[in-house]
């Protein structure tokens, strides 16, 4: 592949910084050391140890006393194989807000229910928020205000078995699971444990199960049992086109070689 | 992490009983029928190479097999850690179900077979034969009805045994209306310290080991056909009382306040969760009562709601029980711990026996009944019957566990037979 003039191998991918291939990255960190010489070649140690070459610690800065806070450049010595990658996503077509209830009327027929919530301890609904409240995220409407999703939107703390009575309640057509805090990886024990409750109350053939959040990737979706995973920079359109184009699918009202 | 070559034991060692006995999982499973779960307490806890344990040792007898994941196995890295996982390998001609997208990532020839009605985010859930020894990647199989059609269909295609590989720490896939016996997997990946990990495997084995409902009540209600909406009241002069609910997610308190003083049991169709159990605990319900549950995988309540439950007085009882074979036991966890190999066996052993338990890549195994004569699988069979445990401990001399392990309540298997799915109707 040639990029700008200059030939790019893609099994070997190094990081650009100034030219093409030549590694250079930016990094921050934190060490819980006094600021100061030592301190400065701590960093340098660690991020040689990290594959860095030519290691400059731009900027330390004193935090509380005991702690240094750093911003460091260097030259990464590894590469990547990108031809390698494969990673599963979410397979839908995208649709403006315009499109997905046009869609929902032609194929579906009827309004589409969602429930949502920010389950566990997790009280971050930022996420959660950017996806169905009205006023939406990065200029685009969210669920709330499309006229064929009708979305209830639980708000944070939602203990997993009220999020799933509320599905009951109102014939959910999907389950919406927002996680922000992932601290020791506490989402894997909530989203498992979601869905096992909705196993066991034996509707997981009647609602889409849907994760999402800054570590959240379609892989772990899949991997748990979820039909879809969504990460950052998830848009509501995202969401609301995969949702509409998976439940038509299931329905047998649409097949997703047909035009949109 | 090692591959199937490198784990443990095949058929000729299990022969070996009384002499340092060498215990093979592929015993303890094929005592139990024809067909296990490997669930896990959390990811990375070792479900893969134990499943690997027990694929080896079908190998080596010739056992074809089938193979299905209620996740996904066998991929390169994990989805979490970003770390090297183990690959599944299956000898020629065995079966595996998976999704259309992760059969192209196999490492072997194979062909596909037949397709289920399922399909999930990675395509249609998909029969293949493996054409030569090699891995392969399983996945797609991840609810209870699709995990069931795979089974079915495997079976049906001639595997004589099939196998389910679980997801993270996911149950669904051990319920009895899917395979006979169960292989839960622990270890270091589930607490920081070896007491937590060891507390908590306990008290999921508790729960997962909830006895069967042994009752007259039991011919009258027809467990395969109770959904989330049922609730039966049973009455101690035996009549029945049904009451029908969305849920009991949703009417918690309501199903509650018809729990009367008179009831022996109160049957449930769908999850048992903590809102039920501390609306009974409120009113102060629990004491010898009895909440049925379908199988063990409906109990999802919080494991401090279910101590509370059952310091109570009340019980817990499963129409279907999960039949609990074997604790494997993972010593390492991917942020680079790892617990004293032997030492975390032999706790771990203590705190559920009877259950036989191993660590298949050491090659240690605790609460393994050594017998004479009749050989090592049915000894097996025997502890594993349920009413079995403790006779089972006090059998387990050399290679087994303490004498603290003796004066524990064999609390899981005080069922009477076993009830099959939709055989109490």
């Amino acid at each position: 592949m040639t990029v700008s003039g200059v030939n790019l191998d893609l099994t070997r991918v190094r990081p650009y910084g100034d030219t093409l291939d030549d590694g250079w990255v930016q990094m921050s960190f934190t060490l819980p050391v006094p600021c100061g010489p030592e301190a400065t070649r701590a960093a340098e140690l660690l991020c040689e140890k990290m594959g860095l070459d030519d290691v400059r610690v731009v900027y330390s800065h004193d935090i509380a006393g005991s702690f240094t806070f750093f911003v460091v450049y260097g030259k990464c010595v590894h590469s990547v194989d990108f031809t390698a990658i494969k990673v599963p996503k979410v397979n839908m077509k995208h649709m403006t807000f315009d499109e997905i209830n046009e869609f929902i009327e032609t194929h579906i027929g009827r309004k589409i229910v969602v429930v949502a919530a920010c389950t566990g301890t997790d009280a971050h609904t930022v996420g959660i928020d950017a996806i169905i409240n009205m006023k939406g995220y990065a200029g685009e409407y969210g669920l709330e205000r499309y006229p064929w999703f009708v979305a209830y939107n639980l708000g944070s703390q939602v203990p997993n078995e009220v999020l799933v009575a509320k599905a009951i309640e109102v014939g959910a057509d999907a389950i919406l699971v927002s996680q922000v805090v992932t601290q020791k990886n506490i989402h894997i024990d909530n989203l498992t444990n979601l869905a096992e409750l909705v196993e066991a109350e034996g509707i997981r053939d009647k609602v889409l199960l849907i994760m999402g959040g800054p570590r959240i990737t379609h892989e772990l979706a899949v991997e748990l049992g979820y039909d879809a995973g969504f990460g950052p920079g998830t848009l509501p359109s995202h969401v609301g086109a995969f949702i509409a184009q998976e439940l038509a699918r299931r329905m047998g009202a649409w097949t997703p070689s047909e035009e949109v | 992490m090692p591959g199937p070559s490198e784990v443990a034991g095949d058929g000729r060692e299990g022969a070996n009983a009384m002499a340092g006995l060498k215990p093979d999982i592929t015993d303890i499973v094929l005592a139990a029928g024809s067909s296990v779960a490997v669930v896990g307490m959390a990811k990375n806890c070792g479900k893969t190479v134990t499943l690997a344990a027990i694929l080896k040792g079908l190998a080596a007898r010739g056992i074809p097999v089938g193979v299905a994941s209620a996740g996904r196995d066998g991929e390169d890295v994990d989805a979490v850690t970003m770390l090297p996982k183990p690959p599944i390998w299956l000898p020629r001609g065995a079966l595996f179900a998976t999704a259309e997208h992760l059969a192209a990532k196999a490492r072997a020839p194979i062909e596909p077979v037949a397709a289920t009605r399922h399909t999930s985010a990675l395509g249609r859930l998909v029969v293949y034969r493996a054409l030569a020894p090699g891995t392969v990647e399983v996945g797609g199989g991840n609810s209870a009805a699709a995990a069931r059609d795979a089974v079915a269909l495997m079976r049906q295609l001639g595997a004589r045994f099939v196998a389910i590989d679980g997801a993270a720490g996911r149950k669904f896939s051990c319920a009895p209306s899917l395979v006979e016996a169960t292989v839960l997997a622990t270890g270091a990946a589930l607490a920081e310290t070896m007491d937590g990990a060891v507390r908590r495997t306990a008290c999921a084995v508790r729960a997962l080991t909830v006895p069967g409902w042994d009752t007259r009540a039991t011919v009258r209600v027809p467990g395969g056909a109770l959904s989330r909406r049922d609730v039966v009241l049973v009455r101690r002069d035996g009549s029945l009382g049904r009451l029908s609910v969305p849920s009991v997610l949703l009417r918690a308190d309501e199903v509650a306040s018809e729990v009367t003083a008179d009831l022996d049991a109160v049957l449930i169709g769908g999850a048992l969760t903590s809102s039920f159990l501390r609306a009974l605990l409120r009113r102060g319900r629990a004491s010898g009562l009895t909440v049925v549950v379908r199988d063990a995988t409906r109990i999802l309540a919080e494991p401090g709601d279910i101590e509370r439950f059952w310091s109570a007085g009340g019980k817990l009882a499963a129409i279907h029980p999960v039949r609990l074979v074997a604790v494997t036991t993972n010593p390492t966890a991917p942020d680079g711990r790892l617990f004293d190999p032997a030492l975390f066996l032999d706790r771990m052993a203590r705190a559920v026996a009877p259950i036989p338990t191993l660590d298949v890549v050491a090659g240690f195994a605790r609460n393994f009944p050594v017998v004479s004569g009749a050989g090592v699988a049915a000894g097996v069979a025997r502890s594993c019957r349920p009413g079995a445990g403790r006779h089972a401990v006090a059998a387990a001399g050399p290679e087994g566990v303490s004498s603290e392990a003796f004066s524990r309540q064999a609390m899981p298997c005080d069922g009477a037979e076993l009830p099959r799915e939709g055989g109490v109707a």
